[in-house]
């Protein structure tokens, strides 16, 4: 398994307008087994998107080392898919070419033509194909930037609240979308979520964060197989496990928490 | 419906004005009433369009939204048929009847044609030259600092002189008048097309330019596959602006001593003070400059699908 992701020591400022320094991330380490899933949740603000920038290497850290399978990253790169708040899908192209952009991107269009196919499938997007983003609603959008992420094979996932503009029902589909799609690609995937179902229904391990500036408060591993039961009594008990930790963090967490 | 048959109720009212009023003593008479062969036609036209709307569910929309226009156009025109022709309220020496303007067609298509090709040639090269070179300048500004930064300053510079007014010095250093004609009309279609294709670069969400990143994406993937299409549609808005000013250009051009071309024409007319030739040279210069402009549209409507819904000018 590849996939591992190893985050030492990292720290990150801003100076935003007005000349002040933010500290975002303030010693932050971490250590993400290949092929886990794993949820960092957090309040706003705190500094979960910066830290899933730097891992993908958009803002590279200040300081400390973020490290995939014992390399460090510096720079965006295809092993590293990334799925953003929002779906950013080029609007000049059609949905089988969003999809096909990094594999053309990349010059490995032709022997993996397939793959394109096989995840439009995956995401439920059959005869969307030739649709332009605009014509599609928000929760295809989504899954479809999914399928661009996804479309190299990345080693690790990396997504900042993808499901967080869509409603309730929409939403729940995806979660298990998203089950399918890690099952069946084997790879690492972080995913920013303010929704603390989301983050029990979905991973192995919750990072709980910290306010501004962030640090990793606990990681608390979910110890229950799959398919998770909403419902049951000790998936309410990790439910309320980290809403407690969020509390006693400082934080009272966005309305979402409790929806 | 009803707002359908406004132009041909137009149509009536200018076509009995035409034929029941006698044309004033004043005008001096054309060979032919060339006017009302054009309402006749225009009327067979409409005539055309209207039965075809009947038929078809898009082009009546289309028409009963046009109608009231189409009507209001024919009675302007008859209008200046009635200020004109019928009674000679403005000098006639400079406000010739509509039937000698439209005569003009008649009597000189062979030169008119001459000078559609001459203009449309000094267009496409002088077009092709600017589009391309000021292409390639907004890319340069657009993606390179240094470029900027040198460049345009520049630009702000030259923008608001009028190409024209570059003549003299362009008439000094090059060897013909034609290759100054070219050089304006180019130099009219650069500016344009250079600023907007550099603000629509400029103006990329730099989020494109990530997930592109993110997808592996090189130099060139992220210029040509991510910048140029999201700022096509500002280029196509200086296609647009650098149609009107090269037209503009064109005519102007033609006069410092070409020996073919619309501006040229216009320009010869009027030192012969045929007035109703000068009139049917306008409306030439219009009418094409309204194709190319359509061409264009369709050109962009084609080009930009993804955009329908998305960005609207
Ligand atoms: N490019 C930036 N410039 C200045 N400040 C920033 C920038 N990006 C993020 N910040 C600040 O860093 C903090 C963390 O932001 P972010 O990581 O987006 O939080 P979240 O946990 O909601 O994703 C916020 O206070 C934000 O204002
Ligand atoms: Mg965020």
């Amino acid at each position: 398994m590849v996939g591992e992701i190893r985050i030492d020591h990292v720290h990150k400022e801003f100076v935003n307008p007005d000349g002040d320094r933010i500290t975002a991330l303030e010693d932050v380490n971490l250590t993400i087994e290949p092929g886990s899933f794993v949820s960092l949740i957090g309040p706003s603000g705190c500094g979960k998107t910066t830290l899933l920038r730097a891992i993908a290497g958009l803002n590279p850290a200040d300081s400390g080392t973020i490290c995939l399978d014992g390399k460090p990253v510096s720079a965006p790169g295809a092993d590293r898919g990334y799925a953003f708040q929002q779906a950013n899908l080029f609007p000049w192209l059609n949905i089988q070419n969003n999809i096909a952009f990094g594999l053309k991107a990349r010059g490995v269009y032709r022997q993996e033509q397939g793959e394109v196919g096989r995840l439009i499938n995956l995401v439920g997007l059959r005869g969307f194909e030739r649709s332009y983003p605009h014509q599609l609603s928000g929760g295809m959008c989504q899954r479809a930037a999914l399928a661009r992420a996804l479309a190299g094979h990345p080693k690790v996932l990396l997504a900042d609240e993808p499901l967080g503009a869509l409603d309730a029902f929409t939403r729940m589909n995806m979660q298990d979308m998203i089950l399918d799609l890690w099952k069946e690609h084997h790879m690492t995937v972080i995913m920013v979520t303010h929704d603390v179902d989301e983050a029990v229904y979905l991973s192995d391990r919750v990072v709980v964060m910290s306010a501004r500036p962030a640090r990793v408060e606990q990681v608390i591993d979910i110890q229950l197989s799959r398919p998770r039961d909403r419902g049951r009594g000790d998936f309410m008990d990790y439910r309320r496990q980290i809403l407690e930790r969020l509390h006693f963090a400082g934080n009272t967490p966005d309305l979402d928490y409790y929806l | 419906m009803k707002r359908k048959i406004l132009p041909f109720i137009a149509l009536i009212i200018v076509i009995s004005a035409n034929r029941l009023i006698p044309d004033s003593e004043l005008q001096p008479a054309a060979d032919r009433p060339y006017f009302f062969y054009v309402l006749c036609l225009l009327t067979g036209l409409y005539a055309v369009y209207f039965l075809l709307s009947l038929a078809i569910g898009a082009l009546h929309d289309k028409l009963i939204h046009k109608a009231p226009f189409y009507a209001g156009v024919i009675l302007l025109i008859g209008a200046i048929d009635l200020v004109t022709s019928k009674y000679a309220l403005l000098p006639v020496l400079f406000f010739p009847c509509l039937d000698r303007v439209f005569g003009v067609f008649v009597s000189d298509w062979r030169l008119m044609g001459e000078c559609i090709l001459a203009s449309g040639k000094l267009l496409l090269i002088g077009f092709g030259i600017g589009a391309s070179l000021g292409f390639l300048t907004g890319l340069l500004i657009g993606f390179s600092g240094k470029a900027n930064y040198w460049i345009s300053p520049l630009m702000k510079f030259i923008g608001p002189i009028p190409p024209t007014s570059w003549s003299p010095l362009v008439l000094s250093l090059l060897s013909t008048t034609y290759q100054a004609a070219v050089f304006m009309v180019a130099l009219a279609v650069w500016f344009p097309i250079t600023l907007m294709t550099s603000s629509g670069v400029q103006n990329v969400s730099n989020s494109y330019f990530e997930v592109a990143a993110t997808l592996g994406a090189g130099r060139w993937t992220r210029i040509f596959k991510v910048g140029v299409p999201a700022a096509m549609p500002s280029v196509f808005l200086g296609v647009f602006y650098a149609t009107c000013s090269s037209f503009v250009t064109l005519v102007t051009a033609e006069l410092l001593g070409a020996d073919a071309g619309l501006g040229w024409y216009l320009n010869w007319q009027k030192g012969m003070m045929l007035y109703a030739n000068v009139y049917a040279g306008l409306i030439l210069i219009a009418g094409i400059c309204m194709i190319i402009i359509t061409l264009i549209f369709r050109l962009k409507d084609r080009i930009l699908v993804w955009q329908k819904g998305v960005i609207k000018w």
